[in-house]
């Protein structure tokens, strides 16, 4: 089954670094080129329906503590995460790859 | 943006969060209002912030009352289950206890019955994820067998029935076998079974 959109960019920013939320709502601007926007409620509500499924987990381990606020949460992904993630990004891959090879008079840039 | 401003969007905002269900607002309406303050502090324009937050609050809403509905459909199938469950040991009981005696045909109605509530119960914690498309259209059938079989009891009881000496209890049963099946089959096409964790 395809991953919602949201729940697919969070694990998506979340693969290369544990992050906060802000730190994942900016990300995910960045990488989209602001096409993807999380509000703070989609945010947490997504994060929320993905540690429920084990898909990422919340940690007390600080990148850099002296320069972090203790309240906020961090956010790893997890073995099923990354697992979740690989399919969904197989999936994608088999579809702009049938479009490529249709004739849609497109191609990736 | 000055700190006394940022706070007063942040009360702000926390009134508004008061909209959102309990149970989403106690898990994370600290982290969302902090973040609101983050966003304000890192020189996002509070005019643009509220036009984002305000769909984003809908969006909230929306998946909060799916996800009641979800958990609403079920825990009505997890007490459907038990149904089939209890009654099929006591009709196994029964066929272990008069056997020879029964029809042939109830030990398979017990097994039935065990098979339908168990599969249920399975399928609601997510055990069947692998067989999932398969494993739900069992369970349709099984629905619709229960409303079928409900609905010719019905009508065979009140075709039977003498008017003198009338016998209500197997228009009744039949009325609580198809009736299950119905509520069974609605809540099987709201209800999501539970993701496995790996």
């Amino acid at each position: 089954m395809a991953l919602p959109n949201s729940h697919f960019h969070i694990l998506l920013v979340l693969a290369d670094q544990d992050r906060h939320g802000y730190s994942i709502m900016k990300e995910t601007e960045s990488l989209t080129q602001g096409e993807v926007t999380l509000g703070p409620g989609a945010l947490y509500s997504a994060l929320g329906k993905l540690s429920d499924q084990g898909l990422i987990e919340e940690i007390d381990e600080r990148p850099v503590p002296e320069l972090d606020d203790s309240r906020r949460r961090y956010y790893r992904i997890t073995d099923a995460g990354r697992r979740a993630l690989g399919a969904e990004l197989h999936r994608l891959h088999r579809v702009v790859e049938h479009a490529r090879r249709s004739d849609l008079g497109w191609s990736p840039t | 943006m000055s700190p006394g401003a940022i706070g007063l969007h942040q009360a702000l905002y926390r009134r508004v969060l008061a909209l959102t269900p309990p149970q989403h607002r106690n898990r994370f309406g600290e982290d969302q209002i902090r973040l609101f303050g983050d966003l304000l502090v890192m020189g996002e324009s509070p005019s643009r912030l509220w036009l984002r937050t305000l769909p984003d609050l809908v969006r909230v809403l929306v998946e909060s009352k799916e996800t009641m509905v979800n958990h609403a459909a079920r825990m009505a199938l997890g007490t459907l289950s038990l149904g089939p469950l209890a009654l099929g040991f006591i009709v196994a009981w029964i066929a272990i206890d008069e056997f020879g005696d029964e029809p042939r045909l109830l030990p398979l109605v017990a097994l039935a019955l065990l098979l339908q509530g168990g599969f249920t119960l399975l399928w609601l914690g997510g055990r069947l994820s692998r067989w999932q498309r398969l494993a739900t259209d069992a369970l349709i059938v099984g629905e619709v067998a229960a409303i079928v079989a409900g609905s010719v009891m019905v009508a065979d009881a009140v075709a039977s029935r003498i008017p003198s000496d009338p016998e209500y209890a197997p228009i009744l049963i039949g009325v609580v076998i198809a009736a299950h099946g119905l509520v069974g089959l609605l809540a099987l096409f709201t209800a999501q079974p539970q993701t496995p964790a790996s």
